[in-house]
C-alpha cells in the first residue's frame, strides 16, 4: 500500500506518477478525478504517439482523453478539492490489487457534508477494460445530487489541443457513450466507450435515481445521474470502460478476449468472414474509415460484453489476475519494512508497464506514469526492465523484445545512412525505430549542450543482442531464437564488424568515437564497455548463426537469402563473414590493464584530472552541473556505472578478483548523476559482500521516486531505477547468475548460481523465479546457528529437475516438487543439500507463508 | 496578502529623503494602477509636525494621493493600517542601504515593519534612480513553497503592469539543503539520466509548481525560469543588472537579527532596482 493523506497542490504532480494505475495496455496518473488547478492527468497508451505539427521534433506520448471524467456536484455546489473545504482527503495505491482508492470528505460554503469513495483499476484480466466505483454520501443534508461519468479529450487542454482531435462521439441514453479520437501527425486511432449504472446502496427508501442523460460538447461527452440525496443515505455507481486503437490492429499477440471483439469487428466493417481475420492482418493497411469503424464497434461489442458479466465479476478477473502475477513475482524481505515496502512498489510499476499484449510497443524510461522522457524507449529497458519479466513474466520479455524485431528493417536502414551494415538501433525509439534523440538540449541557465547520444551511443546495439541472449538462456525459447532473436543477434554482430576500425599497426581493432554509459565522456574512444560488449555480440553472432544453421534451417536460409540479396554476398562471402566475426572479436581492444586489473574505461582516462568527489558529497545537483560540463569532461568524474556494468552484465567471464579491482577503482570516481546508476551499485556491492555499501545504495535506488519531494517523479516514475532495484536483489544479494560450463557464449542450456548475502538487518529473503519454464522458489535466510552464515531453502516445480550451483559447493540437481536446504558456514564451505521431509514443508506452509498480507 | 487590490500604504516620517519614498510609491501607484495612502504617525503630534503635514499634502494635492495623521508607537500604527485599511497590499519604505548592521542598512523602523507586516514591503534606498516602468520582475526561489508564496502577488502586479515575471533558482548555494526539507519543495534533478528530458521536465514543473500558469496563460503574462551556480545573492544581483530587471521580489522566512538573512541583506543593499520583501 502507498498512502497520500491530505492534498498539497505542490505535490500533486509527483504524487499523480505514484499513484499511477495501469496493465501494460496504458497507464492513468493518479490525479483527482474532478481535477484541480494543480493537476496533471493523463491516460497513456504504450505506443501512442503523435507529432507536434510544424515541427521536426520526435513522437511525443498522447494524453488520451480523460476516462475518470467525473464532475459531483450538490445544489448545484461542485464538491472538489477547489471548492469548499476539504474535512478529509487520502488516496491509497492498493498494489496488491492493482488499484487505486481515493476517500475523501467535502463540505461546501452551506456547510453540506458529503463523503466520497472512488476506486480506480485497468484490468489486468482484460488489457482493454477499465473499472471505476463512485460512492457518494450525504453526511448531514437533503438536496439533490448531480453527477457526470465522461469522456474528456480537453482534460489536459495544452497537450491535447496539439496532439489529437475528436472524429466521432456516439452514445445511447440507455447504456453507453463512447468517443473516437485521432493523433495529429501519426494519424492513430483511439476509441473509447464507457457504461454507467447506479446502484443504491443505502437508505433507499429515500432516493430515487434518475435515469441518466446524456450531455455533449466538442470535446467532451458525460452520462449524468441526478438523485435526491438524504442524510447518511448512500448512492454506489460503476463505470466500466473499453479502449482500443489502431495499433492493435498492427499486433499479433493479442489477448483471447480481444481476438474476438477484434474479429467480430473486422467482419462486420470488412463484410469478411471472421476467420479471414487473420489474414487481413497481414493486408496492407485498412481505410483509415475502416479502421475507425473496427475499433469503435469493437469498444461497443466487448463493452456489452463486460457489463453483462457485471461489475463485481470484471474486478474479481482483475483481482485474481493480479493475485496470480504477485505469485509469479513477489518479493518478500523480512526484517527490514521498508525494504520490503520500497521493492514491492518497484514491482507494481514494474508490472503496471510491461506486458505480453502487444509486441509492437516497449517500455518507455518513465512508464506510463508520465510525459517525461515521450514515452521513449532507450537501453533502459533492455538492461534494467527486462531482466524482471525474463524470469517473471517471460511472454511480456519477449514482448519486449519482438519490439526491437518489428524496428529490425529500420535500424538497418539506420545503419545504411550511416554506412554501417547490420542492424544500427535507435538510441531513443518510439513507433518505428527512427532515432528519436535530439541534437541539443538547453539548460536553464541558457548554455545549450550538445546531446551525442543519438549519434555516439552505440553501445545500444549490443545492449538489445545481449537481452536476446539472456531471454533465450532464460526461457529456451527456441522458436523465438529460431525466427527473431537469431537473426537479432547476427544483424547485431554485423554491424559491429562495419563499425570497428581497420586493424592498426598491431592488428588491433578499435571503436571510435563513441558514448560509452558514462555520459559524462562523450566521443571518446574505445571505451570498454562498448568494446567489450560488442566483441561479446560479434563471438554471440556467430554463435548463432551456428545454432540456427543447426536448429532453425528455414530461418537461416530466409537470413542467407537475405543477407546475399541485400548486400550482394555470395553464400561463400557470407560464410567468411561470419567466421570473421569471431577473428575481429579476438583482435578488439578491450582497453584492459593486466598490471592493474583494470579496465580503463575508455582511451586517455587514466590521464584525466583526479577529482574527490566525497568532498562534493552534499551537492545536491548532478556534477556536471556543480563542476560545469568541460571540467568534467577533464576529469576522472563517472556519471553511471560503466565498466562496473561489465561485471554484472558479463561477470562469468571474469575473475571474482577482478570484480573488486574495477568496483572499487571506478565506484569512488562515480557521481551518480543518472538514476540507473545506484541499482546497479548495489547489486555489484552485494556480489563483493560489501555489504554495508550495497545497502547504502540499495536505499539511494529504491528512494529516487518514493521518498522524495522534489518533484523528480513528476513527469513520471524512473522505471528503469524499479528494474534495477530487482536485479540488486535476484543478482545482486541472492548472488543468482546464470553460468555455463565452456563458455557463457554457448547457447547450450547454463546452470542457475547462487552466492547469497543478506545485509544484517534482512532475516529472509524469498523470491519465485521462473527458469526454462519451471518455477523456482528461493528462500534466503541468516544462518540458524552461530557457525552458519547463510541458510537457503529452493524449491523448484515442474516436470524436470533443475541444476543448482552454489558458489564454492557442490551442483545440486533438484527435483521436482522436493525442497532442498543447505547452509553456508561462515568459515565459507556448505552443508550438503538436504530435501526438507514433506511434513517439516508442510507445516512450514501453513505456520510461515514468507507472503505478507500486504504484497 | 492581499492580491487582489494592492493599494499601497506609504509611512512617512519628516526625514529629508521623505520624499523619496513618495516617488517610489507613485511609480508603484502608476504600475498596478493602486492608490497610495501616505501615513505620518508621531508619538506626540507636534504643531511644527502639523506645518510639515499640511505642506506636504498641498504639494501632492491632486495627485491621487491620501494622507493620513496618526499618534502611536510608529511600528504599531504602521502595522496596524496595513492590517485594517481595505485593500493595502504593499508597504514602501525608505532605506538607508549602508553596510553594518540592521540599523545602518534600513533603520528600526523598516527592519520591523519587514519583519512583522503581512503584506510585503518594497524597499528602496535613499539614493537610488527609480526604474522608469515596471517591465521585469524577478524572483528568486530556492524552491520552498512558503518563500515562493511572493508569486501570487508579483502575478497580479505583472497583470496590472504589464510586466514579465523572471524565476531565478541558484543552485550549489548553502540553503539548498534546508530548502529541500521543506514539504512541496523543489530542486533541480538530482539525476541527469537525459539532460534534453530532464531539464525541459524540471522547467516545467519548477514553473508550474511556484506559478499558476493558467493565470499567466489567461493574462499573457511572460514567465521563465533561469538557473543560476554560486553565491546566491552575487547571482540575484549579476542577472538582476544583465537582465535590466525593474523590481526583485523576495520571500524569505526568518528573521533579520545580527548576521541572519544576509542575501536578503546583501540584495537590499546592493541592488540596482527596489526590493519587495515578504515575510512569510
Amino acid at each position: 500500500m502507498y498512502t497520500d493523506e491530505g492534498f498539497v497542490a505542490a505535490r500533486e504532480h509527483e504524487v499523480e506518477s505514484i499513484l499511477t494505475i495501469g496493465n501494460g495496455y496504458l497507464g492513468t496518473r493518479g490525479s483527482v478525478e474532478e481535477l484541480s488547478s494543480a493537476s496533471e492527468p493523463g491516460t497513456f497508451l504504450a505506443g501512442i504517439y503523435y507529432l507536434p505539427p510544424g515541427d521536426s521534433s520526435p513522437c511525443h506520448l498522447t494524453i488520451v482523453p480523460d476516462w475518470l471524467d467525473l464532475v459531483v456536484s450538490v445544489e448545484g455546489e461542485l464538491v472538489g478539492v477547489e471548492s469548499g473545504k476539504i474535512l478529509s482527503h487520502r488516496r491509497t495505491l492498493d498494489v496488491r490489487q492493482g488499484m487505486m482508492v481515493r476517500e475523501w470528505q467535502h463540505e461546501d460554503p452551506q456547510g453540506r457534508i458529503t463523503s466520497v469513495r472512488t476506486v480506480r483499476f485497468a484490468s489486468l484480466a482484460d488489457p482493454h477494460a477499465l473499472g471505476q466505483e463512485v460512492w457518494i454520501q450525504a453526511e448531514n443534508y437533503t438536496g439533490e445530487v448531480r453527477i457526470a461519468f465522461g469522456l474528456n479529450a480537453r482534460s489536459a487542454p495544452l497537450r491535447q489541443e496539439a496532439s489529437l482531435a475528436v472524429v466521432e462521439q456516439f452514445s445511447s441514453p440507455e447504456s453507453h457513450i463512447g468517443m473516437v479520437s485521432k493523433t495529429q501527425g501519426t494519424d492513430l486511432l483511439v476509441a473509447m466507450a464507457s457504461h454507467t449504472e447506479g446502484a443504491v446502496v443505502d437508505g433507499a427508501a429515500a432516493q430515487t435515481l434518475e435515469t441518466c442523460t446524456v450531455e455533449q460538447t466538442e470535446d467532451r461527452i458525460r452520462q449524468v445521474w441526478r438523485w435526491r440525496a438524504t442524510p447518511q443515505a448512500a448512492v454506489r455507481l460503476h463505470r466500466l470502460v473499453t479502449i482500443y486503437t489502431s495499433r492493435d490492429l498492427e499486433s499479433h499477440t493479442h489477448h483471447h478476449n480481444t481476438d474476438r471483439f477484434y474479429r467480430d469487428a473486422l467482419a462486420k466493417a470488412t463484410q469478411a468472414e471472421s476467420e479471414q481475420f487473420s489474414e487481413a492482418l497481414g493486408r496492407p493497411p485498412l481505410a483509415e474509415t475502416t479502421q475507425q469503424q473496427i475499433i469503435a464497434e469493437a469498444t461497443r461489442q466487448h463493452l456489452r460484453h463486460v457489463s453483462s458479466q457485471g461489475f463485481g465479476p470484471f474486478f474479481e478477473q482483475h483481482r485474481q489476475a493480479w493475485s496470480h502475477r504477485w505469485e509469479q513475482c513477489n518479493i518478500t524481505i523480512e526484517g527490514d519494512s521498508d525494504a520490503d515496502h520500497w521493492v514491492r512498489f518497484a514491482l507494481y510499476h514494474l508490472n503496471i508497464t510491461g506486458a505480453p499484449w502487444n509486441e509492437k510497443v516497449s517500455l518507455g524510461a518513465r512508464a506510463l506514469s508520465g510525459v517525461s522522457y515521450e514515452g521513449h524507449v532507450f537501453w533502459d529497458t533492455e538492461i534494467f526492465m527486462l531482466p524482471f519479466f525474463i524470469y517473471t513474466w517471460p511472454p511480456a520479455a519477449r514482448a519486449q523484445l519482438l519490439y526491437r524485431y518489428h524496428t529490425l528493417e529500420q535500424a538497418m536502414k539506420n545503419a545504411r545512412e550511416g554506412n554501417y551494415r547490420g542492424a544500427y538501433f535507435a538510441w531513443e525509439s518510439a513507433i518505428s525505430g527512427e532515432e528519436q534523440t535530439p541534437l541539443f538540449a538547453r539548460r536553464p541557465d541558457g548554455e545549450i549542450i550538445p546531446i551525442l547520444s543519438g549519434i555516439m551511443e552505440d553501445h545500444i546495439v549490443a545492449d538489445i543482442a545481449y537481452a536476446v541472449w539472456h531471454y533465450w538462456h532464460a526461457t529456451h525459447d527456441t522458436y523465438f531464437m529460431g525466427r527473431y532473436g537469431g537473426r537479432l543477434l547476427m544483424e547485431c554482430a554485423r554491424f559491429w564488424a562495419s563499425r570497428v576500425t581497420p586493424p592498426d599497426a598491431e592488428g588491433r581493432l578499435h571503436i571510435e568515437r563513441v558514448v560509452g554509459p558514462d555520459e559524462y565522456h562523450e566521443d571518446v574512444n574505445d571505451n570498454a564497455f562498448t568494446n567489450v560488449m560488442a566483441r561479446w555480440n560479434l563471438l554471440a553472432g556467430k554463435q548463432a548463426a551456428q545454432w540456427l544453421r543447426k536448429n532453425a534451417s528455414e530461418h537461416w536460409e530466409h537470413w542467407v537469402e537475405d543477407s546475399v540479396a541485400r548486400y550482394d554476398l555470395t553464400p561463400e562471402e557470407l560464410a567468411a563473414e561470419i567466421e570473421e566475426w569471431g577473428e575481429m572479436a579476438h583482435r578488439l581492444e578491450e582497453n584492459f590493464h593486466p598490471e592493474h586489473l583494470l579496465f580503463e574505461q575508455h582511451e586517455g582516462f587514466f590521464d584525466l584530472d583526479s577529482v574527490n568527489i566525497a568532498e562534493y558529497v552534499d551537492a545536491m545537483v548532478p556534477m556536471d552541473v556543480v563542476l560545469g560540463p568541460q571540467k568534467v569532461r577533464k576529469s576522472q568524474v563517472i556519471k553511471q556505472a560503466d565498466v562496473v556494468m561489465l561485471f554484472i552484465l558479463l561477470g562469468s567471464q571474469y575473475d571474482p578478483t577482478l570484480w573488486a579491482s574495477n568496483f572499487y577503482f571506478y565506484e569512488p570516481r562515480t557521481a551518480h548523476g543518472s538514476s540507473l546508476s545506484p541499482a546497479m551499485h548495489a547489486l555489484m556491492a552485494a556480489r563483493l559482500n560489501d555489504l554495508r555499501l550495497a545497502m547504502k545504495y540499495f536505499r539511494e535506488a529504491a528512494t529516487i521516486d518514493l521518498s522524495n519531494n522534489m518533484g523528480n517523479a513528476s513527469g513520471g516514475v524512473h522505471l528503469a531505477g524499479m528494474g534495477g532495484l530487482w536485479q540488486a536483489v535476484v543478482f545482486g544479494f541472492a548472488g543468482l547468475q546464470i553460468i555455463h560450463s565452456d563458455t557463457m557464449l554457448s547457447l547450450a542450456p547454463g546452470v542457475i548460481a547462487l552466492d547469497p548475502h543478506l545485509p544484517p538487518e534482512w532475516k529472509g529473503l524469498a523470491f519465485p523465479l521462473i527458469y526454462q519454464g519451471k518455477r523456482l522458489e528461493f528462500h534466503i535466510r541468516q544462518g540458524r546457528t552461530p557457525q552458519e552464515a547463510i541458510f537457503l531453502e529452493v524449491t523448484c516445480q515442474g516436470s524436470e529437475p533443475v541444476n543448482i550451483q552454489l558458489k564454492g559447493g557442490r551442483t545440486c540437481c533438484l527435483t521436482p516438487g522436493v525442497t532442498f536446504q543447505v547452509a553456508r558456514y561462515r568459515t565459507g564451505g556448505w552443508t550438503p543439500w538436504q530435501p526438507v521431509p514433506q511434513m517439516e514443508r508442510n507445516s512450514k506452509r501453513e505456520g510461515g507463508r514468507v507472503d505478507s498480507d500486504e504484497r | 496578502m492581499n492580491v487582489e487590490t494592492p493599494n499601497i500604504l506609504l509611512p512617512i516620517d519628516r526625514s529629508p529623503w521623505a520624499t523619496r519614498g513618495l516617488d517610489t510609491a507613485r511609480f508603484m501607484a502608476d504600475a498596478l494602477k493602486a492608490t497610495v495612502h501616505v501615513l505620518h504617525v508621531e508619538e506626540a503630534l507636534e504643531e511644527a509636525s502639523l506645518d510639515w503635514y499640511e505642506a506636504l499634502q498641498r504639494k501632492y494635492d491632486g495627485m491621487g494621493l491620501v494622507f493620513h495623521r496618526r499618534k502611536g508607537e510608529v511600528v504599531e500604527e504602521i502595522l496596524a493600517e496595513a492590517a485594517t485599511r481595505e485593500g493595502i497590499g504593499l508597504i514602501v519604505m525608505p532605506t538607508h542601504g549602508e553596510s553594518g548592521d540592521l540599523k545602518k542598512l534600513m533603520g528600526h523602523v523598516t527592519g520591523a515593519v519587514v519583519q512583522q507586516a503581512r503584506v510585503p514591503v518594497l524597499l528602496t534606498r535613499r539614493n537610488m534612480e527609480l526604474p522608469l516602468s515596471l517591465r521585469r520582475v524577478l524572483i528568486p526561489l530556492d524552491g520552498q513553497p512558503q518563500t515562493a508564496q511572493i508569486v501570487p502577488f508579483v502575478e497580479k502586479m505583472a497583470q496590472r503592469s504589464g510586466a514579465e515575471i523572471h524565476l531565478l533558482h541558484v543552485v550549489g548555494s548553502r540553503m539548498e539543503h534546508k530548502a529541500r526539507a521543506a514539504a512541496g519543495s523543489m530542486a533541480p534533478p538530482k539525476y541527469m539520466d537525459h539532460p534534453a528530458h530532464e531539464w525541459s521536465t524540471w522547467e516545467h514543473e519548477f514553473i508550474e509548481r511556484f506559478c499558476d500558469m493558467r493565470f499567466c496563460a489567461m493574462e499573457k503574462i511572460p514567465v521563465r525560469l533561469s538557473l543560476g551556480r554560486g553565491a546566491v545573492e552575487h547571482e540575484i544581483l549579476q542577472y538582476t543588472r544583465e537582465h535590466q530587471v525593474n523590481l526583485i521580489a523576495m520571500g524569505w522566512n526568518g528573521l533579520l537579527t545580527g548576521s541572519r538573512a544576509h542575501i536578503l541583506k546583501e540584495v537590499i543593499q546592493q541592488a540596482p532596482c527596489p526590493v519587495l520583501v515578504h515575510h512569510t
